[in-house]
C-alpha cells in the first residue's frame, strides 16, 4: 500500500513538472515572438493591403443552427469587413426556429437556382437564395445535418479560392481578413491556413456587430474564461505556430485554403471537433504529399465570441470539447510517434494526448490524494503539499502569466481596473475553476466510456444589442 | 523525506509569485502614466489641429506650434498622419512635408537608429507618409544593412519608389526575398520613366518581379507596353504566360486576336478562362461559337468568364437565354441562368 503511494506520488509529481517545463519552454517562444511586434502600428502597414486588386478572394461561410437572436447582426458584421473581394454564404442547417425566415426578409432574398457541384457528400439542399440588396450574399437551405455537414455544403456551393468558417455568434473586427490573409499572400502559397486568435465578447459594448468598447463581464465564470482563453491563444497557439506544430485553428476564425481543405475530405461528419480533426487532417495530407506547406497562426484579437456565462452550459460546452478531442485524437492515433509525420507526430500529438487529454484524470487523481492524504498524513502529506503547490505553478502562475503578457504586448483592456482583476481572479484558478473543469472533463471521458456521444444543446442569447 | 522538496519549491513559488507582483506593480504604472500621456496628447492634439490645418490648406509658416517636447512632437505626428491620409492633393502634401521634416526629421533619424524594430517599423511608415524626402541616406543604410528585417527592407523599398529613385531598380534586382505582390505594391508607385527601366530589366529580373511587371502593365491599362506584352505571350509559358495574358485582357487592346484563338483549348484552365475573357473584349462576333463552346467547360471559372463576355455582345441575352432553356448540359443551363440574373454587382 505504501509504495504504491509514494509511486503514485512520484508519478503525478513528475507529470506536473514535465507539463510545466513544457509549457515553460512555449511561454518563452511566445514571449519573444510578441516581443518583437510590440507597439507596431499595424493599421498603417495593412493600409496598402486594403487597396490591392490582387489579393486573392475569400468565402465566408457562416453555418446557422437556430440562430434566429444573433444571425442578423453577425451577417451585418461580415457585410462591413474591410476586404476587396468576398462573398458571405450562410448555411441554415436545417434550423426549427425562423433563422430562415428571418435572413430572407431582412436581406430581401430570392431563391436562385443554380447547380452545385457536389465535390462533397451532403444532406439534401433544400434551395438557394441571393440578396437582391447585396449580390455577394448567399444563404443555403438544406436538412440538418450538423454543422460539418453544413460546412460541406458550403464549400461546395462558395466560388473563392480561399474560405473561412465562422459561428453565428462572432463578431469580426473590421480588419480581421487583412491581418489572417497577409501570411497566406506573404507567402506565395506556402500558408495554407491561417488562424487569428479569439477573445470574449461578453462583457464588451457591441452594437449592430460592430465592437465599442472592449470591456471585462463581471461575471467570475466569464473573467475566468477569458483568462483561459488569453492563456491558450497568447501562450499555447504563438508558441506551436512558430514551429507549424498548430493543431487547432481556432473554432471561430480561421482561413483555409479551399483546395487543400477539398483534396484532405472536407469536414468530417459525427464529430464534435470538426475544426481540430480537419487542421490534423490538413497536417497529415502536407507530409503525406511531402509538400512544404504550413499553418499558422496570428496573435492579433480578430475574432469575438461569446461564451457560457452559467455553470450549466459552461458544463456541458467542456463535457462536449472532451469528446470532440478524443474523437479527433483516436481517428489520427496512428499519427502518434510516428516517424513519417516528424515533429507533428513527436510534438503536438502527445502533447494533445498527454496534456490536453489525460491531463484531467492525472490533475483529478492529484485532487483525490490531496483528499485522501489528509487521512493518512506522513509522507502523503508531503506529496500532497508538493502537488499542490506545483499545481498552483501550472495553474496560477501561467495564467498570471499569460495575463501580464497580455498587458504587456497586445494590451486591448483600456481600464487599469481589468488588469487587476484579470491578475487576482487568475491567482485563484487553481481553487476552483480548474477543479471544476477538470471535473467537467471527466465527465467528457465518462461518456466516452459509456459510448454516450450525446451533447446537448447550447442556449445562446445574441452578442449584440 | 520531502521537505527539502517541499520547501524549495514553496520558496521558488513564492519567488514566482512576488515577481509576478512586481511586474504587475510596474504594468499598471506604465498604464497609468499611458493613459496620463495619452490624455495629454488628445489635448494637444486639439489645440494645433486648426493652427496645423490652416497652414496646410494655405496659411503662411506657423511659429505657434514649438515641438520641443516629444509628447508635441506625437501629436503633430498623429496630425499630420491623419491629413496624410485624408489629402491627396499634391500642393497640400508638399506643405505638409515640409512641416514634417522641420519638426520631425530629427526625431526620425534618431527613431530610425532605434535598437526597436517596431520603432523603426512604424517611423518608416511615417516617412513614406509624409513623403520625406531629407530621410534618403538614412534609409539606404537600413537597406543596405545586413542585420535589418525583411520587412523593413520591403517598406524602405516602397519609399523609394515613391521618390521615384533611380538606383530602386538595382536594389529590387538584389531583393530575391520579395513576394509578387511585394513587387506589384512597390513598382505600382512608380512613374512611367523609372517603370520603363524595371521593363528594360526585365528579362534579368527575378520571376515574381516579372510577374509583378506584368501584372502593373495590367492595372495601369498602359497601352504602350502592348507589343511588349505579345512578345512575352509568345514567348513565354506557364505563370508568366498567364500573367502577360491577363494583362492583355486588363489592357483590352488586342492586336493580332487570331493568336489568342488556340487558348480556347488550352489544357490549362487559366488560359481558357483568359481567352474567355478577351473574346469578351474584343467582341468580333465570330468568336461567339467558342465563348458558347467555354459556356460549357469542366471549369467554374471558365464557364463564368464565358458567360459574362457572352453578355456583353448585342445578341448575348438571346444566346444565354437560348442556352439556360434548351442546352442539354445543366451547368452550362445554370451559368447561362445566373449571368441573365445577376443584376448589379
Amino acid at each position: 500500500m505504501s509504495i504504491i503511494g509514494t509511486l503514485l506520488g512520484w508519478f503525478l509529481v513528475i507529470y506536473m513538472v514535465l507539463v510545466i517545463g513544457f509549457y515553460t519552454v512555449i511561454l518563452f517562444i511566445a514571449i519573444l515572438q510578441l516581443r518583437r511586434k510590440y507597439h507596431l502600428d499595424a493599421k498603417k502597414l495593412h493600409k496598402d493591403l486594403a487597396n490591392e486588386v490582387y489579393v486573392k478572394p475569400i468565402s465566408i461561410l457562416v453555418p446557422a443552427y437556430n440562430e434566429e437572436a444573433g444571425i442578423i447582426q453577425s451577417v451585418r458584421s461580415l457585410l462591413s469587413i474591410q476586404y476587396p473581394v468576398f462573398e458571405v454564404v450562410v448555411i441554415n442547417d436545417g434550423s426549427k426556429d425562423a433563422t430562415l425566415d428571418k435572413m430572407i426578409e431582412h436581406y430581401e432574398m430570392k431563391p436562385v437556382e443554380k447547380v452545385i457541384r457536389k465535390t462533397l457528400n451532403t444532406a439534401e439542399v433544400k434551395g438557394i437564395y441571393q440578396s437582391e440588396l447585396l449580390p455577394h450574399l448567399y444563404l443555403i437551405d438544406k436538412e440538418n445535418g450538423g454543422k460539418a455537414d453544413a460546412l460541406n455544403a458550403g464549400l461546395n456551393f462558395s466560388n473563392y479560392p480561399y474560405f473561412c468558417s465562422l459561428d453565428g455568434d462572432s463578431i469580426l473586427e473590421s480588419d480581421a481578413f487583412i491581418k489572417v490573409m497577409k501570411p497566406i499572400l506573404d507567402s506565395n502559397g506556402e500558408v495554407i491556413a491561417s488562424g487569428g486568435s479569439i477573445r470574449i465578447a461578453n462583457g464588451c459594448e457591441i452594437r449592430n456587430g460592430n465592437i465599442l468598447k472592449i470591456g471585462l463581464s463581471d461575471k467570475p465564470l466569464v473573467i475566468m474564461q477569458t483568462i483561459e482563453y488569453l492563456r491558450a491563444f497568447l501562450m499555447g497557439r504563438i508558441g506551436l505556430s512558430r514551429h507549424n506544430l498548430l493543431l487547432i485553428v481556432s473554432g471561430a476564425f480561421g482561413v483555409f485554403s479551399k483546395q487543400w481543405v477539398l483534396d484532405a475530405g472536407g469536414y468530417k461528419k459525427d464529430t464534435v471537433g470538426e475544426d481540430m480533426e480537419l487542421v490534423v487532417r490538413l497536417h497529415r495530407l502536407i507530409k503525406e504529399k511531402k509538400a512544404k506547406k504550413k499553418i499558422v497562426y496570428v496573435p492579433d484579437p480578430v475574432c469575438w465570441t461569446e461564451v457560457p456565462e452559467e455553470a450549466t452550459y459552461l458544463r456541458r460546452q467542456r463535457r462536449r470539447w472532451h469528446q470532440g478531442l478524443f474523437e479527433s485524437l483516436s481517428a489520427h492515433r496512428n499519427l502518434l510517434f510516428n516517424p513519417k509525420y516528424g515533429s507533428i507526430g513527436f510534438v503536438s500529438i502527445p502533447y494533445f494526448w498527454i496534456i490536453e487529454f489525460f491531463g484531467p484524470i492525472i490533475e483529478f487523481s492529484g485532487y483525490i490524494y490531496i483528499i485522501f492524504s489528509l487521512f493518512f498524513g506522513g509522507i502523503y502529506l508531503e506529496f500532497a503539499i508538493l502537488i499542490f503547490l506545483l499545481s498552483c505553478l501550472y495553474g496560477s502562475v501561467f495564467s498570471m502569466a499569460a495575463v501580464l503578457l497580455e498587458e504587456w504586448s497586445l494590451r486591448k483592456y483600456p481600464k487599469v481596473s481589468d488588469i487587476i482583476k484579470l491578475f487576482f481572479y487568475s491567482l485563484t484558478e487553481t481553487l476552483w475553476f480548474r477543479p471544476l473543469t477538470v471535473l467537467w472533463r471527466m465527465e467528457g471521458i465518462w461518456n466516452i466510456i459509456r459510448g454516450n456521444s450525446s451533447w446537448g444543446e447550447m442556449k445562446r442569447k445574441g452578442v449584440s444589442q | 523525506m520531502l521537505i527539502n522538496e517541499i520547501v524549495v519549491l514553496g520558496i521558488a513559488t513564492l519567488i514566482l509569485l512576488a515577481l509576478l507582483l512586481i511586474l504587475l506593480i510596474y504594468l499598471i504604472i506604465r498604464k497609468a502614466l499611458e493613459i496620463k500621456n495619452r490624455k495629454q496628447l488628445d489635448q494637444l492634439k486639439e489645440e494645433y489641429q486648426p493652427i496645423l490645418f490652416s497652414y496646410i490648406s494655405s496659411g503662411p509658416l506657423t511659429r505657434k506650434i514649438q515641438t520641443d517636447t516629444l509628447a508635441k512632437k506625437k501629436a503633430v505626428e498623429e496630425l499630420l498622419g491623419r491629413f496624410s491620409d485624408l489629402l491627396e492633393e499634391k500642393q497640400m502634401n508638399e506643405r505638409l512635408t515640409a512641416f514634417a521634416e522641420q519638426h520631425l526629421g530629427k526625431l526620425y533619424q534618431k527613431q530610425l537608429r532605434s535598437r526597436s524594430w517596431s520603432i523603426r517599423m512604424n517611423t518608416l511608415s511615417y516617412i513614406d507618409g509624409f513623403q520625406m524626402k531629407s530621410m534618403l541616406p538614412y534609409i539606404i543604410k537600413i537597406l543596405e544593412k545586413a542585420s535589418s528585417s525583411d520587412e523593413e527592407k520591403i517598406l524602405c523599398l516602397r519609399i523609394l519608389a515613391s521618390f521615384q529613385e533611380s538606383q530602386l531598380v538595382d536594389y529590387l534586382n538584389q531583393a530575391a526575398f520579395l513576394s509578387d505582390s511585394d513587387y506589384r505594391n512597390i513598382l505600382i508607385r512608380l512613374d512611367k520613366k523609372r517603370f520603363d527601366l524595371c521593363v528594360l530589366n526585365y528579362h534579368k529580373s527575378h520571376e515574381n518581379m516579372k510577374y509583378a511587371i506584368l501584372d502593373v502593365i495590367g492595372i495601369k491599362k498602359e497601352l504602350d507596353y502592348t507589343s511588349f506584352l505579345n512578345h512575352i505571350f509568345q514567348s513565354s509559358n506557364g505563370e508568366e504566360r498567364i500573367r502577360s495574358l491577363k494583362a492583355i485582357a486588363n489592357v483590352g487592346y488586342i492586336k493580332e486576336p487570331e493568336k489568342i484563338l488556340p487558348l480556347a483549348e488550352s489544357d490549362r484552365w487559366e488560359e481558357r478562362m483568359i481567352a474567355a475573357r478577351i473574346f469578351g473584349i474584343i467582341k468580333d462576333p465570330h468568336f461567339i461559337p467558342l465563348l458558347v463552346s467555354l459556356i460549357h467547360d469542366q471549369n467554374w471559372w471558365v464557364r463564368s468568364e464565358a458567360g459574362a463576355s457572352l453578355l456583353s455582345f448585342p445578341s448575348g441575352r438571346d444566346i444565354l437565354q437560348d442556352i439556360s432553356k434548351h442546352d442539354e448540359d445543366r451547368f452550362a443551363r445554370d451559368m447561362a441562368w445566373q449571368w441573365l440574373h445577376k443584376g448589379v454587382i
